[in-house]
């Protein structure tokens, strides 16, 4: 059983099958992470419509999942608790504190409402009380719009491209 | 070789999870408007499309005005409607009034009208199926075809697993040169009425 001499090499037989393994494995993974990303992990980026008949105004994105309104305003995303069985009672959140952040949203939105709107992601979960809660906005006449959207797909608000938002005519 | 191979599959990867992580399906959103269109109403469906005819009550008794100038009109048609039940393909309905709404016509005179409510129930198994609805033949398209996108909109009341069919009937519509309206429904049963309430409006 004495090795012979010029046989003598090194096998890279189990090298390149660990990299081939490897390979596999990475490209296996680049494939998953791009169907993830692109399919039902993809967050959907909302731009506000242009229609020559209506004014353009610029959106405020509130997301509404029935108990939490979320928001979106200077790249921020604030969460506001709304309790459910207060909005059916009287309109109004429970606390105090998370009623001044809506009364201050509310607020901002009657002033600018020749140039905002109110722009609510219903979720599933909100599509029982949805009605109720954009009663507030309503009776302040806020513009509003809104748009079902899956539970958890994540959302974010996309410039429109159109020019600097102007007031309408009087 | 093999080495290189990997570490360009490496470099792909990384390329591909930082490009991808931040797709996005970009959705145009319009704004709630107020118009003189009249709404087609539809019932939105995990799979299936089911139009709702409105005053199907009233219709099923011969009414055709539920709006008086008399008081004593408005309460007799209240009497009648309260209670009444009618149904067609897709729904069963029930109609209770609730007294009298006043206001006026648009010359000034007094308008008396029964707070009427319609409860609609949906029928299980009825409706246009999402896979027949692009059909030429489909019953949603003739439907459509023989309305005036200038006098009425699609209006969709969506159950909360039928995301995808009202975006699917919504696209059809707005490609049929239909404006659209929507308002979330958490059960089968829906109301309409004369009171307060939601008007049907555009996006």
């Amino acid at each position: 059983m004495g090795r012979r001499k010029g046989t003598d090499h090194f096998d890279l037989l189990p090298y390149i099958a660990i990299l081939m393994c490897t390979l596999g494995t990475l490209l296996l993974m680049t494939l998953s992470m791009t169907a993830i990303n692109v399919g039902p992990g993809a967050g959907i980026g909302i731009v506000p419509a242009v229609d020559a008949n209506m004014p353009t105004k610029q959106p405020v994105l509130i997301e509404w999942d029935g108990r939490q309104a979320f928001v979106h305003r200077e790249q921020q995303r604030e969460a506001i608790r709304v309790d459910q069985l207060q909005i059916w009672v009287d309109g109004k959140a429970r606390d105090d504190t998370e009623e001044e952040k809506l009364e201050s949203i509310l607020e901002d939105l009657t002033e600018n409402a020749k140039t905002q709107y109110a722009l609510f992601a219903v979720r599933p979960s909100g599509f029982s009380n949805f009605m109720s809660f954009r009663e507030r906005f309503d009776r302040r006449r806020i513009p509003i719009g809104y748009e079902p959207f899956e539970q958890d797909r994540p959302l974010r608000l996309l410039q429109p491209k159109f020019g600097p938002i102007s007031p309408p005519e009087p | 070789m093999l080495t290189n191979t990997v570490g360009i599959t490496l470099f792909i990867l990384a390329f591909t999870v930082l490009v991808t992580g931040g797709a996005v399906v970009v959705r145009r959103l319009p704004i709630e408007t107020q118009n003189d269109a009249v709404p087609l109403y539809f019932l939105c469906l995990s799979d299936r499309v089911a139009p709702v005819t409105p005053n199907i009550v009233e219709s099923s008794l011969g009414i055709t005005n539920i709006v008086f100038s008399s008081e004593t009109d408005a309460e007799d048609c209240s009497r009648r409607l309260d209670g009444a039940m009618a149904e067609d393909n897709y729904f069963k309905c029930k109609a209770t009034t609730d007294g009298i709404l006043r206001g006026h016509f648009s010359d000034g005179r007094s308008a008396y009208e029964p707070d009427l409510t319609t409860t609609y129930t949906y029928k299980p198994g009825t409706g246009y199926s999402t896979n027949w609805l692009t059909d030429p033949h489909s019953p949603f398209l003739l439907t459509l075809a023989t309305n005036w996108p200038k006098e009425k909109f699609t209006y969709f009341y969506v159950q909360t697993n039928a995301l995808h069919t009202f975006w699917l009937v919504r696209d059809i519509s707005g490609k049929h040169g239909f404006r659209s309206g929507w308002i979330p429904l958490a059960s089968t049963k829906f109301m309409t009425g004369t009171g307060d309430g939601v008007r049907a409006t555009s996006q």
